[in-house]
């Protein structure tokens, strides 16, 4: 297909499963393919799941003339920027008639803030309709074309999409008899320091 | 024939019914808590820590070396070690849990925490009767709560345990024989020191 | 109240002698209904428990009833979510006193191995007043006869007069249950203070 925005994502880990990245707006038209093809034909889309890449700090060593104590020099200074995050959508594919599989489709959206559209695939693998509802509840990513686009794990009056990388936990807290590491952390808060200690030791 | 299905479950269960009047086998009701169906060896319900010896205090075989702790997958276990050692078993000077608590309206019987301890410290028990009302001390069970000799061990898992003390006894044949090894080592080096220059003939 | 010996040797005599306590809570101990209500693995159990093999018509759980108005107790079975927990407090208003929760399981208890999760309840006793709770993930089936029997004892033991009367025959006592409301992050209130016995934690 000429012109489909298309990439491949390679997967360094054990399973070896490397992935097809597509462009947004290409995406529809993909799938079709994928779907419609004699020798592919992925008839059947077992998982939809996201994933938070959330904003990166890097640091970059940059040589930069600058003038130190009125000589000029080339020095190398670290320049911090901040690499804006995605949030990203993964398709699993196989091919029941066929028998192969699985084929791995990737979407990214353009940041993690405001700009999180992405095509819905429910018109092409009729599976994606909840499952791309959980990650709409889940991560924020919102799917045009979706024929029924609410959360379906929480419920509609939540505001949060619990499995961002920056989701907080609400207080509750209140009973925590073997609290570890993050949970001792928010259960303090409910706790009373025993005697002799200062609270927050 | 139209309802056959129907009526061979019907003959399934008068057969059962009225069978039940005549053979055991036809019962199939366990009724408890009278009658009860004996514990398979696998069975688990919720961990205890064993003890060697008479005293649960001086012989706990828990080294509290925090390991079912770090494993546990709901975090059900709380640690606290202690700052000086005591002689286990054997005698050699161990850590000891001053706290360990096992909160078990959290625990899943998962039995990860036995499958990691390297001392053979850690259990599962098959006593399940430990309904209460008391949902928050009566459901967090600790370090005398949870201590069981290990004879109670040998009785509920036999084989297991039968492979538990083959080990130890094995590790601890090994220890002795590296203890007497050394000791006979330094016996000679010992000895070896003052021996007397040999005299030889005409100096 | 009358002796012990004296109550067998005029029941030697054909006479039997009781009271109206002794017969009201026998009454209401023997015909215990529990709601069809199962949520997740251990309605599995509980299903088991109703079946052949362990019977829990025997202690009078004769029927399950579809409908809260008809049941007598409710026993928790499976995991509670956040999502799940006001429409389990509506079931529970919408029951008849006397009525009795059970839960059954870790998660019911107290959010059990998902206790972290971000939808998870962390146990059912935060709205609505648990009679007995039983550790197990799951509780075998004959815990939850053992279960069944002590709340059975429980109520025996309770006294239709006096400050710890059964709340259906105390007119200061407790009607309906506040259902919580799903807000923006979590439930509001997080938990009903009046009915949860929180104790004092000691860090």
């Amino acid at each position: 297909m000429p012109g489909a925005g298309v990439g491949i994502v390679s997967n360094p880990g054990p399973s070896g499963q490397h992935s097809l990245r597509l462009n947004p707006s290409h995406a529809a038209a993909v799938a079709k393919f994928l779907r419609d093809d004699a020798e592919l034909a992925l008839d059947f889309l077992s998982n939809v799941t996201g994933v938070d890449w959330p904003d990166k700090e890097i640091a970059e060593k940059v040589k930069v003339s600058k003038a130190v104590d009125g000589v000029e020099q080339t020095v190398e200074e670290t320049r911090k920027r901040v690499e804006p995050g995605c949030l990203e959508v993964v398709y699993h594919l196989f091919s029941v008639a066929r028998k192969h599989g699985p084929v791995i489709l990737r979407m990214r959206t353009v940041n993690r803030t405001d700009q999180v559209e992405l095509p819905s695939l429910t018109s092409i693998w009729r599976s994606a309709e909840f499952q791309e509802r959980e990650v709409f509840d889940l991560y924020g990513v919102v799917f045009t074309g979706h024929p029924d686009l609410r959360r379906l794990l929480m419920w509609d009056e939540f505001t949060d999409h619990p499995m961002r990388r920056d989701y907080v936990e609400p207080d509750d807290f209140e009973y925590e008899p073997t609290a570890h590491d993050a949970v001792a952390a928010r259960a303090a808060a409910h706790q009373e320091p025993r005697e002799g200690k200062v609270a927050g030791q | 024939m139209l309802g056959e299905g129907i009526l061979k479950g019907l003959a399934e269960t008068a057969k059962n019914f009225v069978g039940s009047f005549f053979s055991a086998e036809r019962m199939t009701t366990v009724e408890y808590p009278e009658e009860r169906i004996a514990p398979i060896e696998a069975a688990r319900v919720f961990p205890f820590l064993v003890y060697d010896g008479i005293e649960w205090d001086a012989g706990l075989r828990c080294v509290a070396c925090q390991i079912c702790e770090k494993e546990c997958p709901p975090k059900c276990i709380f640690i606290e070690k202690s700052k000086d050692k005591k002689p286990d078993a054997v005698g050699k000077p161990q850590f000891y849990p001053t706290r360990f608590d096992i909160d078990i309206s959290v625990c899943m019987s998962c039995q990860i925490c036995v499958e990691v301890c390297p001392f053979e410290a850690i259990k599962m028990d098959n006593v399940f009767e430990l309904s209460t009302d008391d949902r928050f001390d009566g459901l967090l069970l600790d370090r005398k709560q949870l201590a069981k000799p290990n004879a109670y061990y040998h009785q509920i898992h036999p084989t297991e345990a039968a492979v538990v003390e083959a080990r130890l006894a094995a590790d601890r044949a090994k220890s002795d024989a590296k203890q007497t090894a050394a000791a006979i080592a330094s016996a000679i080096k010992g000895a070896e020191r003052p021996l007397p220059p040999p005299t030889t003939g005409g100096d | 109240m009358v002796d012990e010996g004296l109550k067998i040797e005029l029941g030697k005599q054909g006479v039997f002698v009781t009271t109206i306590e002794e017969l009201y809570n026998w009454g209401r101990k023997s015909s215990i209904w529990p709601m069809q209500f199962g949520l997740a693995c251990c309605a599995i159990e509980m299903i088991a428990t109703t079946m052949a093999r362990y019977d829990l018509a025997r202690f009078g759980a004769e029927v399950f009833r579809p409908s809260p108005r008809q049941a007598d107790m409710m026993i928790i079975s499976g995991t509670v979510t956040k999502k799940m927990a006001p429409q389990v407090v509506r079931l529970y208003n919408q029951m008849a006193e006397p009525k009795y929760v059970i839960a059954m399981g870790a998660c019911a208890i107290s959010g059990g191995p998902f206790k972290q999760g971000y939808n998870v309840l962390k146990g059912i006793d935060r709205y609505i007043p648990v009679d007995v709770h039983i550790p197990g993930c799951p509780p075998r089936p004959e815990a939850l006869l053992q279960a069944f029997m002590t709340l059975q004892k429980k109520i025996e033991a309770q006294h239709l007069t006096g400050a710890g009367r059964p709340r259906h025959l105390d007119a200061e006592g407790q009607g309906e249950f506040p259902v919580p409301v799903q807000g923006e992050h979590d439930l509001e209130p997080t938990s009903n203070k009046g009915v949860w016995p929180l104790p004092v934690i000691i860090r």
